[in-house]
């Protein structure tokens, strides 16, 4: 592809003289320096470490499955409601989080309000515990729910914001393993915890205290999230950061305008992650009866599609960053899926190979798949279509997650299987779909990775090309609006001389490809 | 392993269809030709009688002492005499007009429950320490729960077993046989779904409020079966067990157990029990509410000298016990991690009895059509937009070669 950001303009030299003496005011240290690899990061691990107290105190009950159960006189039923009040209105709210956050908030308040809910929701949880009463602790669950969803989407938007470009993938998988750290470590301490504080404390009061301590976590997290929107400011007036520059107004009405390449990956998403979870939820029986393990040897095979996932993510991310290519990455990943449920169901192999194959697709799949819809959806709606993309994938676990359940009664696992396969199907035929669709809009997203930062910079010299037209154009009156709209670069001079001799043009170099070069006005 | 089983299956069809493909008629009878002085309206003996277009199959079902199925094989013309007296039941009482060609008789004989201190689920059997394992005697009392429910397709009975008389026993809990025979092929209707042939019967065994051992802290119950049939005993049973991929009928459940008398292996004219490995512990049946059974070796009864007096056994074989084939087996219910007996106090257990092959599954036609449509369509439009894409492409080329020029 060619390369039009030869243009150097005005501005854009002047802004970097003010951030280098900014730097030097700085003592021009390294860390301090919101360009160097220290700095950048320092603001992965924060962003890491904010979604870890959500993750952490969201499966506090089950890890103390027994102790709520007993502790609190809950029956099952009541205690899936710690679960189901914390999923359902994410459903819905996730949208709502994402969109205000690009509307209302900015992304630095939004996620230090969605960690505050965070923290209010745990309290209220533990306070719940310590009272006895049941309702308050749905309605923390309730109150949880909005933030850590919301929270998930901010984290994700930040990752675009700070490491779009090179290092995205890697930065996506580093935060999917750092969510299943914090579960794991969850799993694990809440355990000793709980018998580390019932020789203090005894009955309802012993979990409520527990619940308190587990709340620490997501206060870190809130530290975390004010740390790191100073950071952010600080990065954004030193290096004159483009977010949402042109001042564009997000609406909500702006979800039925997303591209269609954007409903397929989330289709995708719902498509692929269906035969992953409720697979796991459901899986500990399936080992047992059909691989004779025991209940022990279940829970380690079904845990391994994590363990897996937790160390290959920021690898896959890392290559996925190199090669460029997330589409092909997607589609090999759902084979390596298909492949692994395959193994599962037709065959009696050792259903470790089946999982740890399964954790391999399933990493590869979230660092190729994440990254995808920050390419075709515009940075200052970004917060929205991630919020978008995570109601959708929820929405689709909770429906069927309930019909997996039922399939699984009513046909057994083979039928669930057979289930989970259609469904990796159907995420396989859309990723193809997705391919046919993209390469006929510009190819972005599957470009490898040396075309994509050469398409990125043609943009952003475009966007600059454009704004200095218009800064122009209150002065001189002689340039015609057909100037004004038109980049005089070399590819479009050779471009409008080839269609004036009547040259037949590449189909990817027709008239409706201008918002490759040319972002429209809104 | 798989591919066993589905041979054996192909052999085991060909000879139970020879024996009956369908039934003519399928005959009801409670304690038939018994006196009124003697029966009233007690049930001492059902007998179905089943005609199938070559021969006649028998099924004579007794609770009391010991809930007892037994299978024989006749002519068309011979019929069931059954000398009545007081019970119990007194030795050759229960006979045919002419000799069957075979006998296949199946006795629950005892109950066991036992201190699963390790939770494993299985039952050692060496042990009979008081303190491991208490012998639980037969109900003393049976009634018919319902009323017979005949259909056109099946005959179902549902006995209650209870401790009632007996004050030093047990006074709590109940022990329910419901025993079902078919017409037809097809799958039982509540789970497990066993497959039935009108060459079976299908028992199920429920021990329902058992008042568990007050010295034991992890009780579970087991079972011994013992299994007769009109055949020497230079082998005994044997028992086979084999998984499939498909646990459709079955969720959550893909091994099936067999056991088959020499003559049933050898030639598929002998008697057969099946099962799948599973036990259920509540009424409402599904994966959740389900927990494994186990099988322990089969065991050759020597001797038998009065042991069986007063069974139908007894009233059937007569001496003739210890010079056919009789062995025992013991099945317990539960598994490592499901919360013992107590935590649900039910433990259901359902096997086919039958005469012939003992029946394998296949991929059902239902399953087979999803597996087509599901994952061959997605396979056939990947094919479909590869090519689309590889042509695509070629296209493309011409285009850059045209412009290059």
């Amino acid at each position: 592809m060619d390369d039009i950001s030869r243009v150097d303009s005005v501005n854009a030299t002047t802004s970097q003289d003010d951030s280098e003496e900014e730097q030097q005011g700085c003592g021009g240290s390294s860390c301090c320096n919101p360009k160097s690899c220290v700095y950048r990061f320092f603001g992965l691990v924060l962003m890491c470490l904010l979604g870890f107290g959500s993750y952490f105190c969201y499966d506090n009950p089950a890890a103390l499955q027994d102790n709520f159960i007993k502790d609190l006189g809950l029956s099952t039923s009541q205690f899936v409601y710690l679960y189901s009040w914390y999923s359902w209105p994410s459903v819905v709210l996730c949208i709502v989080g994402g969109f205000l956050m690009d509307r209302v908030f900015g992304i630095r308040l939004g996620t230090v309000i969605f960690a505050l809910l965070v923290v209010v929701g745990v309290l209220v949880v533990a306070l719940g515990a310590i009272l006895d009463k049941f309702w308050l602790m749905v309605a923390g669950r309730f109150i949880f729910g909005i933030g850590g969803e919301s929270l998930a989407v901010a984290q994700n938007t930040y990752a675009v914001l700070w490491f779009k470009g090179k290092e995205l993938n890697m930065v996506f998988g580093l935060q999917m393993s750092f969510a299943r750290v914090g579960s794991t470590v969850n799993f694990s301490v809440m355990e000793p915890l709980y018998t580390w504080v019932s020789s203090y404390y005894d009955g309802y009061t012993c979990t409520g205290v527990v619940l308190f301590l587990a709340s620490i976590t997501t206060i870190v997290s809130l530290l975390s999230t004010i740390i790191l929107a100073w950071m952010d400011r600080r990065a954004e007036r030193l290096l004159k950061r483009r977010d949402n520059q042109s001042g564009e107004v997000v609406r909500i009405t702006d979800i039925k305008d997303f591209p269609l390449s954007f409903w397929l990956i989330a289709l995708v998403c719902v498509a692929y992650y269906v035969a992953i979870f409720p697979f796991i939820a459901l899986g500990k029986v399936f080992f047992i009866r059909k691989f004779g393990l025991s209940p022990a040897q279940a829970n380690t095979v079904n845990s391994i599609v994590y363990t897996i996932s937790a160390v290959s993510s920021p690898l896959f991310g890392i290559i996925v960053d190199k090669l460029g290519r997330n589409l092909v990455c997607c589609f090999v990943s759902i084979l390596v899926t298909i492949g692994s449920h395959a193994l599962l169901a037709f065959t009696f192999v050792d259903p470790y190979f089946g999982t740890a194959l399964m954790g391999l697709g399933y990493s590869m799949l979230a660092s190729g798949l994440w990254p995808m819809t920050s390419m075709v959806i515009p940075e200052h709606q970004l917060g929205t279509a991630y919020g978008v993309m995570q109601s959708v994938q929820n929405l689709g676990l909770a429906l069927i997650t309930l019909v997996c359940g039922i399939i699984v009664d009513e046909g057994g696992y083979l039928m669930l299987e057979i289930f989970f396969l259609a469904c990796l199907c159907v995420a396989l035929v859309t990723t193809v779909v997705i391919y046919l669709y993209d390469s006929n809009h510009g190819g972005v997203l599957n470009m490898s990775a040396a075309d994509r930062e050469v398409w990125e910079k043609n943009r952003l010299s475009a966007e600059d090309l454009e704004r200095e037209k218009l800064v122009a154009a209150g002065s001189m009156s002689d340039i015609t609006p057909q100037d004004l709209l038109q980049p005089h670069s070399d590819f479009h001079i050779r471009n409008r001389y080839l269609s004036r001799i009547g040259a037949n043009l590449p189909s990817n170099y027709n008239e409706n490809q201008k918002g490759l070069a040319y972002r429209a006005l809104r | 392993m798989y591919l066993k089983g589905k041979k054996k299956a192909e052999v085991g069809h060909l000879y139970s269809y020879s024996i009956n493909t369908f039934l003519l008629q399928l005959k009801f009878e409670l304690n038939p030709g018994c006196p009124k002085e003697l029966c009233n309206s007690k049930v001492e003996i059902v007998y179905v009688r089943a005609d199938g277009p070559n021969d006649t199959l028998h099924y004579v079902w007794c609770f009391d002492p010991k809930p007892t199925v037994l299978i024989t094989l006749t002519s068309h013309a011979s019929n069931l005499t059954i000398t009545w007296g007081e019970s119990p039941l007194s030795i050759y009482s229960i006979a045919f007009t002419s000799k069957p060609y075979y006998s296949f008789g199946l006795l629950v004989n005892q109950i066991f429950e036992f201190d699963d201190v390790d939770d494993n689920g299985i039952l050692n059997v060496t042990n009979n320490n008081a303190s491991y394992v208490r012998r639980v005697q037969m109900p003393d009392s049976w009634v018919m729960k319902n009323p017979i429910e005949i259909t056109h397709d099946s005959a179902l009975l549902v006995m209650e077993g209870s401790w009632k008389n007996n004050v030093s026993s047990v006074k709590q809990g109940t022990f329910q046989v419901e025993l079902e025979t078919y017409r037809s092929e097809g799958h039982g209707s509540k789970l497990p779904h066993l497959f039935h042939s009108p060459n079976t019967t299908q028992m199920e065994l429920s021990l329902f409020n058992m008042l568990t051992n007050s010295g034991f802290k992890q009780s579970r119950f087991a079972i011994e079966l013992v299994l007769a049939a009109s055949e020497n005993t230079a082998k005994n049973i044997s028992y086979t067990s084999f998984k499939s991929l498909d646990d459709e009928h079955t969720p959550g459940v893909f091994t099936l157990n067999d056991l088959q008398t020499p003559a049933s292996k050898r030639s598929g004219n002998g008697g057969f029990v099946q099962w799948r490995p599973v036990s259920y512990v509540a009424e409402e049946r599904d994966i959740v509410n389900s927990t494994e059974s186990a099988v322990y070796a089969v065991q050759n009864i020597s001797d038998s000298s009065s042991d069986y007096d007063g069974t139908l056994l007894g009233a059937y074989f007569g001496s003739g016990l210890s010079t056919n084939l009789l062995n025992s087996v013991n099945i317990s219910f539960g598994a490592k991690d499901d919360g013992f007996y107590a935590k649900c106090n039910t433990s259901i257990w359902t096997a086919t009895v039958g005469y012939g092959h003992p029946p394998v599954e296949n991929f059902s036609l239902l399953v087979i059509l999803i597996m087509v449509i599901f994952l061959g369509l997605p396979a056939v439009i990947i094919l479909f937009s590869g090519l689309y894409v590889a042509l695509r492409r070629i296209t493309y080329r011409k285009d850059d070669l045209f412009l290059s020029e």
